[in-house]
């Protein structure tokens, strides 16, 4: 190889190629997709998400949690999601034509949280697994995110989204602990994670 | 090593081409290139303290109740800036500082405009150091490899931009007469940067736009894609610039097969281009897609040997003489481990295997390896290479480099053994659903402190590290003779080169 000018032009040539197949045409392509109508019902899936969510989805962001916590469920010849009850049917492009952003993630220190609003619906079960996840799972590696919450004197009534905390981990009389902004958008969000309705290229399996 | 200086350029190639000015070369580039590898050393501190500190995270998060209040010393926020410092501040900071060595030296220009690198040195360390803080103070982006907020990016493109501009400056002057292997790699590898860095930050990290961000799903591939383009054409070739420019000159003889490098090169874009969707089997993806990606990481197999074969052919008659030499060591063992990660990668790339690793500690171990085995230990190399060069004076405390090397492999190895291990146990329960989460965790937990002993190893050697390179730069400057230079060194004999 004599010249710069070859090395460039095979560069660009090959990594010009691999740019159109996998940033070109998935930007084009699944940027047209259309939420689909159910001829029978009439019901469209999937739904935008509320605005809870997406401000939401960036303290998920914030906070590293796609760093052990996967959002895609693969099909049943392809691994033991389903199996796992982490979803009744393998995730397609559909599914996440709303999100801002998408969190795919690769590793699976944690469960998968594409279906994880329709696991718990409680959002006491959310707050008590970010303020103290070792509570619910002892053996857990996940880190407690007391940021996410503050302690306030109690005027009146307790507030309707206190932490139920019992114990040596109980605030003092007269106190209570709360989630802070964050802490709701967080909850709101993983609540939002419902990838449970039928989609024609993903089938539910028949019941 | 022990052969008198050969003042015959070895690279068949080329003959005729002489170099007389390579000590004006390199007094012109010291400069910047002794700024990017400080800086480098600097990076690799602080991101070995980050990394020690998220892994004994992932073992005791109980009992480091006290960081539960501080959202800047999370695992969330930690394990991404360990990852920005390591490859960012460490291993792309050494190696565009080798890089704008290798390439004045090959090209046999300083081309007058040092401040162009200068002033990239400044501003992607700037870049470097305000993406870390963001990561911190403001929390990732979520996208991996790419935490940081916009801006930092932009910062980093200038950077990037300033070093380019030299570079064609410096191309552009050259001495006329054959590329070298190690020329192809560093012009590939900036260009494929440039493309793939600009191009995920448009359309993943600018802040709402008409273009970006990309939507929905493609944001999964267009990551995949960049991170692929990291890897594998950004901090590869610039390790496989240095080890074909180390390994030969080393040696003393030409590389083995010309052809055979030029067959590693370009099947190694092509593989490395396209192998991003692997990491998605059973993705939302286009099935297209995802087997491009496994495809192309398993004929990644063909350049991977080439390059082995060609090291291989080229030292197998020269083992004994070099043995001693701790830049050899380094870069050899680097470029062996590059093998070893091909197979790996190709493994875990299948789809019987891929189920059941995907999503474990065994791809964070693949990684380590990629990053810490190959990488790293070329650039340790080229470092301990210049650094006596640069600054005229000889490694005095080869004991010192030498516990540097052990520690680095001991830590390594046990890194990538613990993290294979765990990972494929952790697999196997993933992939039973009768296996609860709660008990994969219990499996793990031996693992995870494994893994932060094995951390803590490496930190020692990377504090080993740093503590070589400033007894280089604290000694009184010597007069380089050849009773002075140690069995350390490779640079006994400045003429020779390869090109």
């Amino acid at each position: 190889m004599n010249n710069f000018a070859k090395l460039f032009f095979g560069v660009f040539a090959l990594f010009g190629t691999s740019w159109l197949g996998f940033v070109a045409y998935p930007y084009i392509t699944f940027a047209g997709l259309q939420p689909n109508k159910d001829p029978n019902t009439g019901a469209v899936a999937p739904q935008g998400n509320p605005g809870t969510a997406d401000q939401g989805a960036r303290v998920f962001a914030a906070n590293g949690c796609v760093y052990c916590h996967t959002q895609f469920v693969r099909d049943k010849n392809e691994g033991a999601d389903i199996e796992r009850g982490w979803g009744e049917r393998r995730t397609v492009a559909r599914d996440y034509m709303f999100d801002r952003q998408v969190f795919l993630g690769n590793a699976r220190l944690g469960a998968d949280l594409t279906n994880v609003g329709v696991r718990q619906t409680d959002p006491q079960w959310y707050y008590r697994l970010l303020y103290d996840p070792q509570s619910l799972h002892p053996a857990s590696v996940m880190p407690s995110f007391r940021y996410l919450f503050r302690q306030q004197r109690i005027f009146g009534q307790r507030s309707a989204d206190a932490l139920k905390l019992e114990g040596p981990g109980a605030p003092p009389d007269g106190y209570e602990i709360v989630p802070t902004e964050d802490g709701k958008a967080i909850v709101a969000y993983l609540l939002s994670l419902k990838r449970n309705y039928a989609l024609p290229e993903a089938p539910k399996p028949a019941e | 090593m022990n052969q008198p200086a050969n003042l015959e350029p070895i690279q068949p190639d080329n003959p005729a081409r002489e170099h007389q000015d390579i000590e004006a070369v390199e007094r012109v580039v010291r400069v910047p290139v002794l700024i990017f590898l400080v800086s480098a050393v600097f990076w690799l501190l602080v991101s070995s303290c980050f990394g020690l500190l998220a892994s004994t995270e992932c073992h005791r998060p109980g009992s480091l109740a006290v960081f539960s209040n501080l959202p800047w010393l999370t695992f969330g926020r930690v394990f991404p800036a360990f990852q920005i410092a390591f490859v960012y501040g460490w291993l792309s900071s050494a190696g565009i500082g080798v890089a704008i060595w290798l390439l004045s030296r090959l090209c046999n220009t300083a081309h007058p405009t040092v401040y162009f690198p200068v002033l990239s040195a400044v501003t992607w360390n700037t870049g470097v150091g305000v993406g870390i803080l963001s990561i911190l103070i403001a929390g990732s982006n979520g996208r991996e490899l790419l935490d940081f907020p916009f801006h930092t990016a932009f910062i980093l493109l200038l950077a990037f931009l300033f070093f380019g501009i030299w570079a064609v400056l410096v191309i552009w002057n050259r001495e006329p007469g054959a590329v070298y292997i190690s020329e192809w790699y560093i012009f590939a590898g900036f260009l494929c940067f440039a493309w793939s860095f600009s191009t995920a930050n448009i359309l993943l990290n600018l802040p709402q736009s008409s273009i970006g961000p990309a939507a929905g799903i493609s944001q999964g591939a267009i990551l995949a894609w960049f991170e692929k383009g990291l890897f594998g054409l950004w901090l590869a070739p610039l390790a496989l610039a240095v080890a074909f420019y180390i390994i030969p000159k080393a040696v003393e003889k030409p590389i083995y097969s010309y052809k055979l490098a030029l067959l590693g090169f370009w099947a190694w874009i092509a593989c490395a281009a396209f192998g991003g969707m692997a990491v998605f089997i059973g993705g939302p993806f286009p099935a297209w897609m995802v087997t491009a990606g496994i495809v192309a990481n398993v004929l990644a197999l063909v350049p991977v040997l080439a390059v082995a074969a060609n090291f291989h052919m080229t030292t197998r008659s020269a083992a004994g003489s070099v043995e001693s030499s701790l830049v050899f060591r380094f870069v050899t063992l680097g470029a062996m481990i590059f093998t070893f990660y091909g197979f790996e990668a190709a493994a875990n790339s299948l789809r019987t295997i891929g189920q059941f690793t995907q999503f474990t500690l065994v791809v964070l171990g693949q990684n380590h390896l990629f990053l810490y085995g190959f990488c790293s230990l070329i650039l340790f190399g080229a470092i301990y290479h210049l650094l006596p060069l640069l600054l005229n004076r000889p490694i005095i405390f080869a004991g010192i480099a030498n516990f540097h090397f052990w520690m680095s492999i001991v830590g390594l190895t046990m890194l990538w053994f613990v993290l294979t291990i765990g990972g494929v146990i952790q697999g196997f329960g993933l992939e039973d659903a009768k296996v609860s989460m709660d008990s994969i965790s219990d499996l793990l937990t031996p693992f995870l402190m494994l893994q932060s002993i094995a951390a803590l190893i490496i930190f020692v050697a990377n504090v080993t590290f740093a503590v070589a390179v400033a007894l280089i730069f604290l000694l009184p400057g010597r007069v380089r003779s050849p009773s002075q230079v140690p069995e350390t060194s490779v640079e006994r004999t400045p003429e020779v080169t390869v090109a």
